[in-house]
């Protein structure tokens, strides 16, 4: 948090004239959104309200369909008076009921879809169906929610698919194909400030690496044993993963005006090479550092917070599952953690020469 | 809107704020540009620097922990038990001595505290595992209170208020479960299925206990208003005030769908109109609590839906009960954000 008031700050920037003399009328009518609507809890009670009433009106509207009309009509009614609602209407309670009018829409066309389809390769038409709506669907509704759960159908829709199409050798650059479009997205959101769909790009972009983090979260097969011997099924090349998820972060890292990278390159470099080439059978761990690196590059304080906790979740589930007893376990942790107190040592002694 | 407006711009700059503002006023990517540098948000070189010092301090202390704490899983079976409780005892030695040294007042030392209340009940535990006297569990949660009562009084500390309160609420509980109101075999049956908080939930069920968590809970509130409040912290009453609404709620539904009508079932009734009431009032006019004003409208919003399930017959109705109840769910929602809107707009204009 900056020790500037927005105040202080916006006038500042009328004052070197780079920006419209009528930013306080403009902020002023757009209050209420800039303004916190209220604490998550207010927000959630409010959603939770939307949830119930419209899943019952929608409950209503199923029983309908079963006797009058059929599910496609009551879904395209459904997405269209998401669509229009979207249009018309904003708050929590709003963005909540054209959410769940959005879902329960889809949701009614995939049933007509896998109802009316005879063909076998019902999996793999539900996957194609799944995949192209959701690129679309946000950028025609533009609520920030529905981007955010679009982008994780997408990323189920396009799992379904590699499974389906028996692609399974591909899994292991999902995660870092997410990894970058979201990175990719977030550096160069400053360019779409004034463009209408610049609202759901964080979004779209946290969409993109939670799914990401939900498809790594397959290379922890390890810690179940009877999933053990399949591993190769289920994540094929773990240390593939690492490598790309590396070369982002390292792409990305490059490209930003980052005063780390910039004053301390190699220090950088050695750092993630030194964590990627300890964690190559775990991704997770590289994944969930990039994450928080961007996070702190880009201000996403949601990103850092959800890098670290995946980080730590990573770290524990590769240590917990790795092939050792419980004894060389505690030698290797208390190894780790005196190494590290040595690092720190040296790595405070350096601090104090760069600052 | 003009104190609206005047409020916004007096806030600190933060980033997502600074992207708000960017996205409302339309700026170009220049302009954004000098947006984050006026308000000094990109991460500096010390920033990174303390936050990689930071993490890697905790992430030295988490695998030095877990190393000492596989070791000695390890060696559990085999240990004496007078060294089990050395090391536990030692533990709370040590903690409180630490706490002592770097004063109960600063973060450290209320860390330290903290970390002696939760070994004190590790060694009550182990107490517990290794002398199996058949003593109902309820005297564990009750001897770590008695413990941990007169170090809650002294520190003033947040963390050591919350744990209080858990403790007495599960104490209560447990020991209305094993001495004044036994379980039932249907009880045990489906604590064994679906776990112990199942059984929490169904002892909240019984009349008079969910009576006594809000008595318990009110007089902590009570305490609280006529205390430091800065020093109990908010998080306390949340808590307090959460293990008062669930069992009330969670009863007077079940009392609802079971028409299992006593003597209680009205004072229950009444009890939980009467809360619900002074709650929505305290917590507007006196202390100012959003969380908790939303926990005491969405157990209206269950209860009174709950009620409209019941009294709607659903074989007459059919498919429109639906409807009905998706509408009367919507005019409650909308009157409970209402109610939270002029609450934080009093909020605000105290603050």
């Amino acid at each position: 948090m900056s020790k500037k008031t927005i105040g202080f700050i916006l006038a500042e920037l009328e004052q070197s004239g780079d920006i419209q003399k009528n930013w306080r009328e403009v902020i002023s009518t757009e209050t209420d959104h800039l303004n916190l609507t209220g604490p998550w809890h207010t927000s959630l009670l409010i959603g939770f309200g939307a949830w119930l009433s419209s899943l019952l009106f929608i409950g209503f509207l199923s029983a309908l369909g079963m006797t009058v009309g059929g599910f496609g009509i009551y879904g395209i009614i459904l997405l269209g008076t998401s669509f229009v609602l979207s249009r018309l209407k904003q708050g929590t309670f709003w963005d909540q009921t054209i959410l769940v009018f959005s879902l329960s829409g889809q949701g009614f066309v995939l049933t007509l879809i896998a109802k009316d389809s005879h063909s076998t390769d019902i999996f793999k038409i539900l996957g194609i169906f799944i995949v192209v709506f959701n690129l679309i669907w946000p950028f025609l509704l533009r609520t920030r929610t529905q981007a955010f759960i679009s982008m994780i159908f997408f990323a189920m829709g396009l799992m379904q698919i590699l499974y389906a199409f028996e692609l399974k050798f591909l899994i292991s650059i999902v995660s870092p194909l997410l990894f970058f479009a979201a990175t990719f997205i977030i550096s160069n959101e400053s360019k779409l400030f004034k463009n209408s769909i610049a609202k759901i790009l964080p979004s779209i972009a946290s969409g993109l690496l939670f799914s990401g983090f939900g498809i790594i979260s397959l290379s922890a097969y390890y810690i179940f044993e009877s999933f053990a011997a399949k591993g190769s099924e289920i994540y094929p090349y773990p240390w593939l993963t690492s490598i790309l998820v590396l070369v982002s972060i390292f792409f990305f890292f490059s490209r930003s005006k980052d005063i780390l990278f910039k004053t301390q390159p190699a220090f950088t470099f050695g750092a993630l090479l030194l964590i990627g080439a300890t964690s190559l059978k775990a991704p997770g761990i590289l994944f969930a550092i990039g994450v928080t690196v961007v996070g702190v590059v880009y201000m996403e304080t949601l990103w850092i917070w959800l890098g670290l906790f995946f980080g730590a979740l990573f770290t524990v589930l590769f240590l917990y599952g790795s092939d050792m007893s419980l004894i060389t376990k505690s030698y290797v942790l208390m190894g780790l953690g005196v190494s590290l107190l040595v690092i720190r040592k040296v790595f405070n002694s350096k601090k104090m020469a760069i600052t | 809107m003009a104190f609206k407006m005047n409020n916004l711009i007096e806030q600190n700059m933060t980033s997502s704020r600074a992207k708000l503002i960017a996205r409302t006023l339309k700026l170009d990517e220049k302009s954004y540009n000098k947006l984050i540098e006026k308000s000094e948000l990109r991460p500096s070189i010390k920033f990174w620097l303390n936050g990689l010092d930071r993490v890697l301090l905790i992430v030295t202390s988490a695998f030095l922990l877990s190393g000492i704490l596989c070791f000695l899983s390890y060696n559990w079976m085999s240990l004496h038990k007078f060294v089990k409780f050395a090391l536990l005892e030692t533990g709370v030695i040590i903690t409180i001595a630490m706490a002592w040294y770097k004063g109960i007042d600063q973060l450290p030392g209320k860390v330290f505290l903290f970390s002696g209340a939760m070994f004190v009940g590790f060694s009550l535990a182990v107490f517990g595992q290794i002398y199996q006297t058949g003593a109902d569990p309820y005297g564990l949660f009750l001897s770590w209170l008695i413990f941990v009562t007169a170090w809650t009084v002294i520190a003033k500390q947040s963390a050591l208020y919350v744990l209080f309160i858990v403790l007495s609420n599960l104490s209560l509980v447990f020991y209305w479960n094993q001495i004044i109101s036994p379980p039932s075999i249907t009880d045990v049956w489906m604590s064994s299925l679906f776990g112990p908080l199942v059984r929490l939930f169904i002892d909240s069920g019984r009349s008079y206990l969910p009576l006594l968590l809000l008595v318990i809970n009110l007089s902590f509130m009570v305490i609280y208003e006529f205390t430091n409040k800065k020093s109990i912290g908010t998080l306390a009453v949340r808590v307090s005030g959460i293990a008062a609404i669930i069992p009330l709620t969670s009863s007077a539904v079940i009392l609802l769908f079971t028409d299992q009508w006593q003597s209680t079932g009205n004072l229950l009734l009444v009890s939980f109109f009467a809360s619900t009431i002074l709650g929505l009032w305290y917590f507007r006019f006196r202390c100012h609590d959003l969380f908790l004003t939303a926990c005491i409208l969405l157990a209206l919003i269950v209860f009174i839906t709950s009620f409209l399930l019941k009294s709607t017959d659903f074989g007459k109705m059919g498919i429109f009960s639906f409807f009905f109840i998706g509408l009367a769910v919507l005019v409650q929602t909308g009157s409970a954000a209402y109610w939270l809107r002029i609450t934080n707009s009093d909020r605000n204009s105290i603050q």
